[in-house]
C-alpha cells in the first residue's frame, strides 16, 4: 500500500501528538484488546464489551461498545496495512478478509503513524471520511444528541469527583 | 476539464445541496450554499472532539503503562 494519501481538511481529521513513552508501548496499547478496552470508551458513557484485533492486512478489526443502558453497538472492519511500531491502517469500508462491508454507520479509514523522538513517540492519527452527504445522514441518526448526552454525563462525573 | 464533466461535478454538488443554481434564459448561475457547509463543519468538529478525548485517554493510559513498567 502506498504511504501517501490526500487529506481533505473539510472532511478529514489529523491529530498529531507527542507522548514521552517508548514506541513499543504505544503500539501495544493500540493493538492489544486488553489495553484498548482501557482507553477506547469514556467510562461514564459505557465500555468496550468485546474486542477482537487480528493485526495483519485483511485481519479482523472488531470493537463492540456497550452504552450505560446496556445497548450494544458493533464496529466491524478490517486492517489494510500493518507495519509494526510504524503504521497501522484500518477501515470500516471493508469487513474482515477484505469483503465489501454492509453497514449503517459512517465508514472511516483510520491511519496511525508513529516515530521515535528522543525518549518518546510522536504519533499522528488520521481519519478519512467519505463525503458531505454522510455527515448529514450521521446528524439525522442522532449522533449529535448522543455526543451531547455523553458530554453532560462526563461533566456530571467530573463534578462528582471534585466534591 | 471539459464542459460535460464540469456539469456533472456541479450536478453532484447540487444534489448534495452544497450549491444551488438558477437558470435565467440560457445562463445557469451556481451559488454556494453556506448552511450546508456548516453541517459538514459541525459534524467534523464533533468527530474531532470524539477523537481528541479518545487520544487523551490513550495518552493517560500509556503514561500509566510506562509507570507500571518502570516500577517492575
Amino acid at each position: 500500500m502506498s504511504t501517501s494519501f490526500a487529506i481533505d481538511p473539510k472532511l478529514d481529521l489529523v491529530l498529531e501528538r507527542f507522548i514521552d513513552v517508548p514506541r513499543r508501548l504505544v503500539w501495544e496499547a493500540l493493538t492489544k484488546p486488553e489495553h484498548l478496552k482501557e482507553w477506547y470508551m469514556p467510562k461514564p458513557w459505557g465500555r468496550v464489551a468485546a474486542c477482537e484485533l487480528d493485526v495483519r492486512p485483511g485481519g479482523i478489526f472488531s470493537i463492540t461498545i456497550a452504552t450505560a443502558d446496556g445497548q450494544e453497538f458493533p464496529n466491524l472492519g478490517c486492517f489494510l496495512d500493518v507495519v509494526p511500531m510504524e503504521r497501522l491502517v484500518w477501515t470500516s469500508m471493508l469487513f474482515p478478509g477484505y469483503r465489501p462491508a454492509v453497514f449503517d454507520d459512517i465508514p472511516i479509514t483510520a491511519i496511525v503513524t508513529m516515530e521515535t523522538v528522543g525518549t518518546g513517540t510522536r504519533y499522528i492519527f488520521t481519519a478519512l471520511h467519505r463525503d458531505a452527504a454522510d455527515c448529514e445522514k450521521n446528524k439525522a441518526t442522532g449522533f449529535h444528541q448522543g455526543t451531547e448526552i455523553a458530554v453532560d454525563q462526563f461533566v456530571a462525573h467530573v463534578k462528582a469527583m471534585k466534591s | 476539464m471539459r464542459l460535460p464533466s464540469f456539469m456533472q461535478h456541479l450536478s453532484v454538488l447540487e444534489r448534495s445541496r452544497l450549491v444551488t443554481s438558477k437558470k435565467r434564459g440560457r445562463v445557469r448561475t451556481y451559488e454556494i450554499a453556506p448552511a450546508r457547509f456548516k453541517v459538514v463543519e459541525d459534524w467534523l468538529a464533533d468527530r474531532r472532539r470524539l477523537w481528541e478525548a479518545r487520544l487523551d485517554r490513550f495518552d493517560d493510559y500509556l503514561t500509566q503503562l510506562k509507570e507500571q513498567e518502570s516500577r517492575s
